[in-house]
């Protein structure tokens, strides 16, 4: 599979700081956006933190089966989970930090996602952008349980709640999602700043006007900033210029494999 | 206050300036569609002056703004546009004591970023508000520099905050927008001037679009809570849509703006208040932003006031604190009242009396009144069989 991608994090307009990570390593198919949560720069540690340990963990999933594959994904976020919640009781001023974690590993022509928190990935194939994530929030929850319409779930007093996270408790279940990809398809990754900020429809104007990744991503992040940049904003932008026709086994590698 | 054209200078001196083609005019300007007078410019006071077309119809560009025929001051280092021909407002007195100064960035700012811009109106130079916070003052280090006395090292500062900027006056002598001293944080609208000891700056903001509705709260410190509710596993690709449920009640406006509408209320509970992130918001100036709490407790509904500037009452009782709502009971927020109607079954029937409005513990008490008539039964039943036991004697007796 031939992709070209691009990645940017800023800081947003009203934040002091930026608490977001992100891993764009485009070569070995691995992406990762962390939003870090917890004051006095914890947040910035334990999103820091995820986006290290999780693709060390992952390693390569060269020549693993789905459920395999499926299978290292969550360890290596439970990992994170671990090594950041032990630091939350070891260091005082740490506290109540953890992340939220959406990762995507591409290899042959699939991808797999594991998922915790309200980060998320998005697909635009043909001019339609579906999200291939769900938040683990209060309001998705509500939304999902019929008490919510998504409409009200935007303006819920509650909508800044989450209900996974990593680092936050001894253990956490990620979800993870499998798909396959086509030519042309795109593929956003985002913290909640820039999702927040902009509604799918104008993601997806942006992701199907721009053809170059980098300029798409530049341009999302000046929206969300024209917007109010309320928070920090992450985006990754993945485009697929070229499919194998036949599976050629090649796996990724995760860049400290 | 001068007007340059073509090199030479034309002082605005008390009475009227004309400008226009006629040979008597002070500024004498032909060109294709300039007007015998086209344009007057008075002097009010020394370095006040307005200007104004001299005839309807004539052309007026200031700054690239097109004039009506109300007369519109004009400022230092403004630019007037007459029939193609540029003419600059200058005052001598006012002339070129700013410069900026760009501070090593320590951070860069985001590509792309709609600046604001400030424009001197001593000498319409631009400084791009691309520092947060944006310092203006006599220090070296400010964002933009003013020589004066009358200007603190550090005099005001520009802050970004949604949907532009707000000025902060850290001076001595203080800071004006629009010709008013400000006493505490303004925010800043397109075309204000900025007045910083003598110097006169236009602030310009580029089109800044709004942010979604409840993105503020959404994008406020993430909580991290517990999973509320248990749930079916995600679906994946299916949109999610809501169950369409019955409302649990809903409530009927009987006075303010929605007057007539059935609001519904779909959950244990719902806020209502003047905010828009409220379950249910009202948006009437007499309500406050969180204004009351409506919640389903143990079978029983209950009003909790949060706090709110007009208050809250149920049939006309003040509510302090929390109080049982019956079928029918008059909620009053403000001056908005609704009628409550419950709608699940066999909820608030439990404590039906019509004595409910009090409180909880009234229902309770009137639960409790047939008990306390048990020992007056029980005499009954013994005169009673005495009687009978009295008759049945006496004719045995007899």
């Amino acid at each position: 599979m031939k992709i070209s991608c691009a990645g940017n994090t800023d800081v947003g307009v009203v934040r002091s700081g930026n608490e977001d990570s992100f891993l764009l390593n485009c070569a070995g198919g691995l992406f990762i956006v962390a939003d870090g949560m917890g004051g006095h720069a914890a947040g910035e540690v334990a999103s820091e933190m995820a986006v290290q340990i999780v693709a060390k963990e992952l390693g390569s999933l060269r020549g693993l089966s789905d459920a395999e594959a499926a299978s290292r994904m969550r360890s290596a976020i439970r990992k994170a989970n671990a090594a950041i919640f032990d630091r939350t009781l070891a260091e005082h001023d740490k506290r109540g930090m953890g992340t939220t974690a959406t990762v995507m590993v591409l290899f042959s022509r699939r991808y797999l996602i594991g998922q915790v928190g309200d980060s998320r990935a998005y697909l635009l194939r043909e001019g339609d952008l579906l999200q291939l994530t769900k938040d683990h929030s209060y309001v998705q929850e509500q939304v999902d349980a019929g008490l919510l319409t998504p409409e009200q779930a935007r303006t819920h007093p509650y909508s800044n709640v989450i209900t996974r996270c990593v680092g936050a408790n001894e253990d956490v279940a990620p979800d993870v999602y499998f798909g396959n990809l086509e030519r042309g398809d795109v593929v956003l990754l985002a913290s909640d700043g820039l999702t927040g900020m902009l509604e799918d429809q104008q993601l997806a104007t942006i992701m199907g006007a721009e053809e170059n990744p980098e300029t798409c991503v530049n341009k999302m992040i000046a929206d969300a900033n024209r917007r109010g940049g309320l928070d920090n904003i992450t985006a990754i932008v993945i485009r697929v210029d070229e499919v194998e026709t036949q599976n050629t086994g090649e796996m990724p590698t995760a860049k400290s494999a | 206050m001068e007007l340059e054209y073509g090199g030479r200078r034309y002082p605005v001196a008390a009475g009227e300036l004309v400008i226009g083609s006629a040979p008597g005019a002070t500024l004498v300007l032909v060109s294709a569609g300039i007007r015998a007078r086209h344009a007057i410019v008075r002097l009010l006071a020394p370095g006040m002056a307005v200007v104004a077309p001299g005839e309807p119809g004539a052309e007026i560009l200031v700054n690239g703004a097109r004039l009506g025929m109300d007369p519109t001051p004009l400022m230092h280092g403004d630019k007037l546009r007459i029939g193609g021909l540029e003419i600059a407002v200058s005052d001598p007195d006012r002339a070129g004591p700013t410069r900026v100064f760009s501070p090593p960035a320590s951070t860069p700012p985001a590509p792309e970023l709609p600046k604001a811009r400030l424009v001197s109106l001593t000498d319409g130079r631009e400084y791009i508000v691309d520092a947060v916070p944006f310092v203006i003052g006599r220090d070296a280090t400010a964002n933009l520099v003013i020589e004066s006395d009358l200007v603190s090292r550090r005099h005001a500062e520009l802050l970004a905050v949604p949907g532009g900027n707000s000025l902060v006056d850290l001076s001595s002598n203080g800071v004006s927008v629009n010709g008013r001293r400000i006493t505490a944080p303004v925010m800043l609208r397109q075309g204000d001037v900025i007045r910083v000891g003598e110097a006169d700056f236009r602030y310009h903001l580029p089109d800044v679009a709004a942010p979604p509705a409840g993105a503020e709260r959404r994008l406020g410190d993430t909580i991290i809570g517990l999973q509320a509710v248990r749930r079916a596993p995600p679906i994946m690709d299916a949109a999610p849509a809501p169950a369409a449920t019955e409302p649990l009640a809903t409530l009927l406006v009987k006075r303010g703006q929605r007057k007539g509408e059935r609001l519904e209320v779909r959950t244990p509970v719902t806020n209502i208040g003047r905010g828009e992130y409220n379950d249910i918001a009202l948006p009437d100036a007499s309500i406050s932003a969180n204004h009351a709490k409506l919640q389903l407790k143990e079978g029983i509904w209950v009003l909790t006031d949060l706090g709110s500037t007009n208050g809250s009452r149920v049939d006309d009782q003040t509510v302090r604190g929390e109080i049982a709502l019956s079928p029918g009971a008059q909620i009053s927020l403000g001056e908005v009242t609704l009628l409550f109607e419950p709608r699940d079954r066999g909820i608030t029937r439990v404590s039906g009396t019509r004595e409910l409005p009090g409180s909880a513990a009234a229902s309770l008490r009137g639960a409790a009144a047939p008990e306390a008539s048990w020992p007056r039964r029980l005499i009954v039943l013994l005169l009673a069989v005495l009687a009978v036991l009295l008759l049945a004697g006496y004719l045995l007796l007899r």
